[in-house]
């Protein structure tokens, strides 16, 4: 890239503002699809480049203006989602497993990372599944499980009973169901 | 290819912006007000279809001035069109309404 050979003369403070765009722009480079990415670069390192310079040489570079410079770089995310929605073709799936060969190789640690952090969450949602389909949605082993009723205690604060006066409050009670005297008859 | 219905407020705030002289990226973003990930997006729409076309900056000048090339931006025909159709239609619109949205008098 011609940019890079530039010597930018400009302060430490309008280099680490550029720096810090630029970081978000290569976090968003790899979802580009890879015949824009050279010039989706430059147009975004262009840009930021001339606005940081016309700053810094004019002593504009205040607090507010880095951020806001860091608030239009953070659009290059949707913009390179954009590029990738609307451009991608079959062939880019190669591209991408191409690129994802190239970092595993390149930096194994990141990789390692990014499986564990997968297989952890993989792994916690299978438990979760696999616990709220054995207590909640899969029948229980018993034949006519249907029907067979769970009845416990509901505290009430009144001397007529306990677990009856919660049984009769249940919006969708059969009426076959009856309460007399605290013991139920079915 | 252009499209019949008026331009939307963000592709015509975008091609208003150019044809008023903003001829780059953050350019546009500071005439418009609109955020990065909407103007870049809504050029590259413009672009496709014909209304505005992009060039980048000569590299003697970038040089020169010892920075990057800046991709810039121009209405096209077909596009100066179209912004006169929708700021017409816009027009229009908003006069219909302005008719229609006057209140009425107590009592009439």
């Amino acid at each position: 890239m011609t940019w890079r050979a530039e010597a930018p003369e400009w302060s430490e403070t309008a280099d680490k503002t550029f720096r810090l765009s630029y970081r978000v722009i290569q976090v968003a480079m790899p979802i580009v699809p890879t015949r824009r990415r050279a010039d989706w670069e430059s147009e975004w390192v262009g840009e930021l480049w001339y606005r940081i310079a016309t700053l810094d040489r004019t002593g504009s570079l205040d607090r507010g203006s880095r951020l806001a410079i860091l608030s239009r770089s953070l659009g290059a995310v949707p913009h390179a989602f954009w590029l990738r929605r609307t451009e991608w073709t079959g062939d880019m799936a190669l591209d991408d497993l191409k690129f994802a060969t190239r970092v595993h190789w390149r930096r194994p640690g990141f990789s390692l990372l990014v499986i564990a952090i997968l297989a952890l969450g993989i792994g916690a949602t299978s438990s979760m599944f696999s616990i709220v389909n054995a207590v909640l949605v899969r029948p229980l082993p018993y034949e006519g499980a249907s029907a067979r009723l769970c009845v416990w205690r509901v505290p009430v604060r009144r001397p007529c009973g306990d677990f009856a006066d919660g049984f009769h409050r249940l919006p969708n009670a059969e009426p076959s169901l009856r309460v007399a005297g605290g013991a139920i008859r079915l | 290819m252009l499209s019949k219905k008026p331009l939307s407020r963000t592709v015509l705030a975008t091609v208003k912006a150019i044809s008023n002289g903003a001829r780059h990226g953050f350019d546009i973003m500071d005439a418009t007000g609109l955020p990065s990930g909407t103007v870049y997006p809504a050029l590259d729409r413009l672009e496709r279809s014909g209304l505005v076309r992009s060039r980048w900056e000569s590299q003697v000048i970038a040089r020169r001035e010892k920075r990057p090339p800046r991709r810039y931006y121009e209405i096209t025909a077909a596009g100066a069109r179209a912004l006169a159709q929708s700021l017409e239609h816009y027009r229009r619109l908003g006069s219909s309404l302005d008719g229609r949205l006057v209140p009425r008098p107590r009592g009439a």
